[in-house]
């Protein structure tokens, strides 16, 4: 089927994906409770590359693994998550453009802890490939 | 543990923010992710399937993209470490911010080449950033992915800074 015939809507919300936050950079710089603490944070805070993580898997799982093919992704850490909260990247499709190989999709994203509080938030976008539904 | 005085943070953050200066290239840097590095990083992360250890349709295994993402870092800590020397107490920054382009899938087993360069510097609402660009390419030269990293210096405010 075509994508473009179809394809997601704007407005549409992607699947999300939800993780047990783990500090994957444990004792080194701002990612040690103690040396956290001393510079304001409530403790050691996991790092925004591990965030991301989390949010590219909710992509992959949207528009495959070619995403990594001309997919992009800006994302700021707007708020600390600390270890053991559970993470749930989340998108909605803000715009759509057909192209020669396929129906490119923009998204706004953002993973959010479980009190609903942003810990990123940006921009993404990707390429459905003609033939290939999310 | 090393210990951390936020004054002290305010002024290695402060001298670091004077000397570097856009258009200072870092790197190269290099390295070579394995299959073993790809099953601990899903371990890491808590990935229960790792979709990126399943065979692709050329038949290579591929690293989680994700696994790129501290490069710049690890070249900006370099490079601030350089410039800063051995200082009693280590700098400690925050990654602000992270923009990246992916241009193919991030190969297991073959080298990755990086190259970054400080593109600006700014204070905003008391605090010291540094943004640094970075380009990755494999070891035939295929480009990876390019980024675009925003480091806060320091947590630590700036006192009577107005930006």
């Amino acid at each position: 089927m075509d994508v473009t015939a179809r394809g997601p809507q704007v407005g549409e919300e992607l699947e999300p994906v939800t993780r047990v936050a783990r500090n994957t950079a444990r004792g080194k710089g701002i990612h040690d409770d103690t040396r956290a603490q001393t510079l304001g944070f409530e403790g050691a805070p996991v790092p925004g590359v591990t965030i991301f993580a989390y949010v590219i898997d909710m992509l992959i799982g949207f528009f495959g693994e070619d995403w990594t093919d001309g997919g992009d992704m800006d994302m700021a850490f707007t708020s600390p998550a600390y270890v053991g909260q559970r993470i749930t990247a989340r998108a909605i499709v803000r715009d759509r453009k057909e192209e020669d190989s396929g129906l490119r999709v923009f998204l706004d994203v953002w993973a959010e802890n479980e009190e609903g509080r942003k810990v990123a938030s940006g921009t993404a976008s990707g390429l459905l490939p003609t033939g290939r539904q999310p | 543990m090393d210990e951390v005085d936020p004054q002290q943070q305010l002024e290695l953050a402060g001298r670091l923010y004077e000397m570097l200066q856009p258009g200072q290239e870092l790197g190269p840097w290099e390295t070579v992710f394995t299959e073993e590095d790809v099953r601990a990083y899903a371990a890491a992360i808590g990935d229960d399937d790792p979709w990126y250890l399943r065979r692709s349709a050329s038949g290579g295994l591929r690293c989680h993209p994700a696994m790129t993402a501290p490069i710049s870092i690890w070249l900006f800590q370099e490079e601030r470490h350089r410039m800063l020397g051995e200082p009693a107490q280590p700098l400690v920054g925050v990654h602000a911010a992270a923009c990246h382009h992916y241009l193919g899938p991030v190969p297991v087993g073959k080298r990755l080449i990086a190259r970054s360069k400080v593109t600006d510097k700014y204070i905003r609402r008391q605090r010291y950033y540094a943004v640094v660009e970075t380009r990755t390419v494999d070891e035939e030269g295929r480009d990876v992915v390019h980024s675009r990293d925003t480091f806060l210096l320091t947590p630590v405010r700036i006192p009577g800074e107005a930006g």
